[in-house]
């Protein structure tokens, strides 16, 4: 004989856990950490762009080379854009921002406040952590 | 005439030389050749700028995961800049399961960023990675290029490294060597005794009756 006396409380639990998951948001932003393309930086909540189309948030992502490193060489492009490393000169501020997603906090214009987000970003050590399974993969929206 | 052109050519040589003197150096030192299964192998990096200017360094080795891995984090020192006091210090990475694209292992030496024009620095670079020796072979380091595809570079100043950066040799523990080599001694005995076997095999079927051969 069938029991649904258990079956009913443990289909319960599995919902409560189900949306507990869905609706984790450990940054607060309002953006459930499983749609957060930058889960612990609430900052993408207002500057929500994603240039490069990597998963990652522009304002959490100073991973310009998509080479999960954020290091001098996205340093080269966050000061000057493509077309100017590996030897910048001075930097190039302001300007229009390319397709590596150097306008960092989506404003339209890439300016010294990029920069400052590009090294918060350096002394992290690399782009996320994003909500999305697809993260890091091109296309990841 | 003659002795001019000797001078001029002894004057290109000299400049060659002190120029060739002036380039950065990268050297990977291993504190052993030979390591057994399971011992720590710690590589000491030590870089000169030689005077060089750069906005930052950046450098990570790649070797076999299936040969060694790594086993306590990375250091490096830091450098200081003139004026401007220590530099800025970037994490230094190692492989993880998290690195999907990489198939094979990576520790990072050294990830600092002077400042947004080039500076110089005039401490050397030192970085100590320590890995755990796995399995027997010949392992390699490589500083990570471009070409490896990632899209990384080694930046140290204008140093250009050998490839392989370093190699050591890693053996069996000598506990592991015995089973090993019993197994061989097992392998090498095992034919003979095969072959005693079809010889005798081949006896008793000579001597039996005809009549109850199959």
């Amino acid at each position: 004989m069938y029991s649904w006396s258990r079956t009913v409380p443990a289909l319960v639990l599995v919902m409560f856990l189900a949306s507990a998951v869905l609706a984790a948001d450990i940054d607060s932003d309002g953006i459930p950490d499983v749609l957060d393309k930058c889960a612990w930086d609430s900052r993408n909540a207002t500057h929500s762009c994603d240039t490069d189309s990597d998963g990652y948030g522009n304002v959490c992502d100073g991973d310009f080379n998509q080479s999960f490193a954020t290091n001098v060489i996205d340093q080269c492009l966050a000061l000057a854009g493509p077309g100017h490393c590996p030897s910048p000169g001075a930097p190039v501020f302001p300007r229009a921002p390319s397709s590596v997603g150097d306008d960092m906090d989506c404003n339209g214009t890439v300016d010294a406040a990029d920069y400052d987000l590009f090294l918060q970003n350096f002394d992290r050590g690399g782009p996320g952590p994003s909500g999305l399974a697809c993260a890091g993969v091109p296309g990841c929206q | 005439m003659k002795r001019n052109v000797l001078l001029a050519v002894l004057l290109s040589a000299i400049s060659a030389i002190s120029v060739a003197a002036q380039a950065a150096t990268l050297i990977v030192t291993p504190d052993a050749s030979t390591y057994q299964v399971g011992e720590i192998i710690t590589l000491h990096v030590v870089g000169d700028p030689q005077g060089g200017s750069a906005r930052g360094i950046w450098g990570r080795l790649l070797f076999s995961e299936a040969l060694a891995n790594h086993w306590i984090a990375p250091t490096q020192s830091t450098h200081t800049i003139a004026g401007v006091g220590p530099a800025r210090v970037g994490p230094l990475d190692q492989y993880n399961n998290s690195y999907s694209q990489y198939s094979y292992g990576f520790s990072d030496a050294f990830n600092q960023l002077f400042g947004e024009v080039p500076t110089s620095v005039e401490q050397s670079t030192i970085s100590v990675i320590r890995l755990k020796a796995r399995r027997e072979g010949t392992l390699s380091f490589f500083w990570e290029e471009q070409a490896d595809g990632h899209g990384n570079q080694l930046t140290y100043f204008d140093a250009t490294p050998p490839r392989p950066a370093a190699t050591v040799t890693i053996v069996p523990e000598p506990r592991a060597a015995v089973p090993i080599a019993l197994a061989f001694l097992g392998l090498l005995a095992s034919p003979r005794r095969s072959a005693d076997q079809s010889r005798t095999t081949a006896t008793s079927a000579r001597t039996l009756p005809s009549s109850a051969r199959p």
